[in-house]
């Protein structure tokens, strides 16, 4: 089977690392022809990805004159390109709903990222509440779930945890310190406003950040692991995540993890029994949940014991191709997409949030010009709250055609 | 030390027994039904044999090991049995069941516990959710709760959950049956010699040992069991010391050809 993965980009992030070993897997494993598509022109490659070795790279002129047994977005804007490639069906890999990674003020992506969910395709997807939302938001689509796997040679579960007595609290922050849905700032607070000696360690690729006693990254996979292996509490208050790996991550190597009840969250985090939910917005009570560990070590090497439990039973990277394979084959049963429904959906995807024509070879929807103007409408109070009001389902239509005009 | 009992036989404990017995009773609404059954990971037939007495149809017993196949064969009741050895992660064994099961139409496969040792285990799913497209059979799987407990069985090559098992449904057909196994736990106080039956109603909810899934023309049918019997101290204490002796015994016989 001939499967095309089409991705912006080929950097390291998490992301793009699931769609690359997927499609490393399906050639090694299933004897499927998986392809990677680079989706914007002139994309510089990185070559970060061991796997990268066994998989072709296409360019999207490349791809165009190729033919498919199925093509697969796997990031909203890839959506764009979707259509082109010459396949008999089209899937849409959706890591995480997209559409919430916008502040208000760029609320011009949501809605682009929004509109991707209505295109006629069918969902992959790693985790439970974004098929829940889907089915719900396209109940003529399939969707297929599929979690991702662990890779278990690089965050290998430990044997064993020996319980510790004494010491500070070992404290992990993660993330994008300037991606606001990640919450590293409110974490390294929290951290900080602890009573109980800790030690806390932000591994963070962006600038730099205030409140860790150290600050390392980026780290790749193998430093990150091994930084887990230190670690007994991963600390995020993210507001978005897809499948939510990083504490799961470090459950493989022993460490439990206070969290927000973030989306993803619920494939593993059991509140009291392999870690701890703490409140949204609550620093003082995270504060409070990181001393109750501090200073209870029976409880800690409860979490921790039941955190590298969880792990052991999570599925490796094996496991999880198998059901991606499993659900390309079964999308390759379902009816081919008509030329028709593929020229019309072609068309939609050339048409902006503003019923403007956005030409093929141009690549994605121009959203950074788009992004400018609604930055200047959200900085006026009141196109701010037409923003707000055309975000409303409700009254979403009647102000479509008047926030166009407004931008005009 | 955990037990890891994968092949069921008459000497295996009376619970575990029992839980293979309640996963065919629970499918002898779809097997009594169909002129055609196939097993795939028959095992010794042990716990067929008792579930589906009366089965009139033509029966095709299926699993990697010869013996057990052969053992099969000679326990399950059927018009005709047809034993094959194959191996279900492969693409030919699939075939070579195929061949046996066709021309028969509406057919009913079974394959309790049997996913979780295949690697690969994509074909046979894929191979199934053909055929009962395509023909019209209907399939009834099961794979264990594993995930719950962190069990780590060293037979089996993928762990399955509740996560997994959402996963399994997604590419089956729409209107699949999910039905789930618990465990029960008792005990029973009666005068001695004198017969008691008892009824309990059992919680709607409960964290499962199996998750079973039907699909196919006949899905709808998949019934619902409930197996109880007395535990055998007798026997169990037998079974228990045998093991224990016989781990001893081959310890130290190890231990001997290793000088």
């Amino acid at each position: 089977m001939k499967v095309a993965f089409l991705v912006n980009d080929l950097q390291l992030a998490g992301g793009v690392g699931v769609v690359v070993k997927h499609a490393s897997l399906l050639r090694e494993l299933h004897g499927f022809d998986a392809e990677l598509v680079l989706a914007r022109h002139g994309e510089h490659l990185h070559w970060g990805y061991e796997e990268l070795e066994s998989v072709p790279v296409r360019t999207l002129d490349e791809a165009r004159r190729r033919r498919y047994d199925v093509a697969v977005a796997t990031w909203w804007q890839t959506t764009a390109v979707l259509f082109e490639l010459d396949a008999l069906r089209y899937a849409y890999f959706v890591q995480s709903l997209e559409d919430r990674f916008y502040e208000p003020q760029h609320a011009v992506y949501s809605f682009d990222a929004r509109k991707t969910f209505d295109l006629p395709v069918a969902f992959l997807t790693e985790a439970s509440w974004i098929a829940q939302t889907l089915r719900a938001l396209r109940p003529d689509a399939p969707c297929f779930y599929v979690r991702n796997g662990i890779d278990k040679t690089v965050f290998a579960p430990l044997e064993t945890i020996a319980p510790r007595l004494e010491g500070p609290l070992r404290v992990l922050v993660e993330g994008h310190a300037n991606v606001w849905f990640k919450g590293v700032p409110d974490a390294l607070a929290a951290a900080a406003a602890m009573r109980e000696p800790r030690v806390v360690t932000a591994v963070t690729p962006g600038p730099a950040v205030e409140g860790a006693d150290r600050v390392v990254g980026p780290l790749t996979p193998r430093e990150m692991a091994d930084a887990y292996a230190e670690t007994d509490v991963v600390l995020k208050l993210s507001r978005v995540e897809g499948m939510y790996g990083p504490p799961l991550e470090g459950f493989h190597r022993g460490a439990t993890c206070v969290t927000t009840p973030v989306t993803g969250h619920d494939e593993y985090v059991v509140h009291g029994w392999n870690g701890l939910l703490v409140d949204w917005d609550d620093i003082d009570g995270t504060a409070r949940a990181l001393d109750l560990l501090a200073r209870d070590r029976r409880l800690l090497h409860f979490l921790r014991a039941n955190a590298l439990a969880t792990a052991r039973a999570w599925p490796g990277w094996e496991q999880s191709s198998q059901f991606m394979a499993l659900a390309l084959q079964s999308l390759a049963r379902r009816p081919a997409v008509a030329a028709r429904s593929r020229a019309e959906a072609l068309q939609r995807v050339r048409v902006d949030a503003y019923g403007r024509s956005v030409t093929a070879s141009a690549g994605p929807p121009p959203t950074e010009r788009k992004a400018e103007l609604l930055e200047r409408l959200w900085a006026n109070r009141c196109g701010a709250l037409l923003l707000r009001l055309y975000g409303s389902p409700v009254i979403h239509r009647p102000l479509r055609g008047l926030v166009r005009r407004l931008i005009r | 030390m955990p037990d890891w009992e994968e092949r069921i036989t008459n000497s295996s404990r009376p619970g575990l027994r029992l839980e293979h017995v309640v996963r065919y009773r629970a499918a002898a609404p779809i097997v009594l039904g169909s002129d055609v059954w196939c097993d795939l990971g028959c095992g010794t037939g042990t716990a067929s044999s008792v579930a589906l007495e009366g089965f009139t149809g033509r029966a095709v017993l299926v699993d990697a090991d010869a013996e057990s196949v052969s053992t099969a064969a000679t326990t399950v009741q059927a018009s005709s049995v047809t034993e094959l050895v194959a191996d279900l992660a492969s693409h030919e064994g699939l075939l070579a069941v195929e061949r046996l099961v066709e021309p028969a139409e509406h057919a009913c496969f079974t394959c309790f516990e049997v996913l979780e040792h295949l690697s690969p285990f994509a074909p046979l799913v894929e191979w199934l959710v053909r055929l009962a497209a395509e023909r019209g059979h209907t399939a009834v799987l099961s794979v264990p709760n594993d995930a719950f407990q962190s069990i780590e069985n060293p037979y089996h090559h993928t762990t399955w959950g509740d996560g997994a098992f959402a996963e399994l449904t997604t590419l089956l057909p729409e209107d699949h049956v999910v039905a789930t196994q618990i465990v029960l736990s008792g005990s029973c106080i009666a005068p001695t010699g004198s017969r008691v039956t008892a009824e309990t109603e059992l919680p709607r909810s409960q964290v499962p040992s199996h998750f079973i899934v039907a699909f196919g023309s006949r899905a709808g049918e998949l019934g619902h069991a409930v197996e109880l019997t007395a535990v055998d101290l007798d026997a169990s204490r037998t079974w228990e010391r045998q093991r224990e002796a016989d781990l001893a015994y081959y310890q130290t016989l190890a231990a001997r050809a290793e000088t």
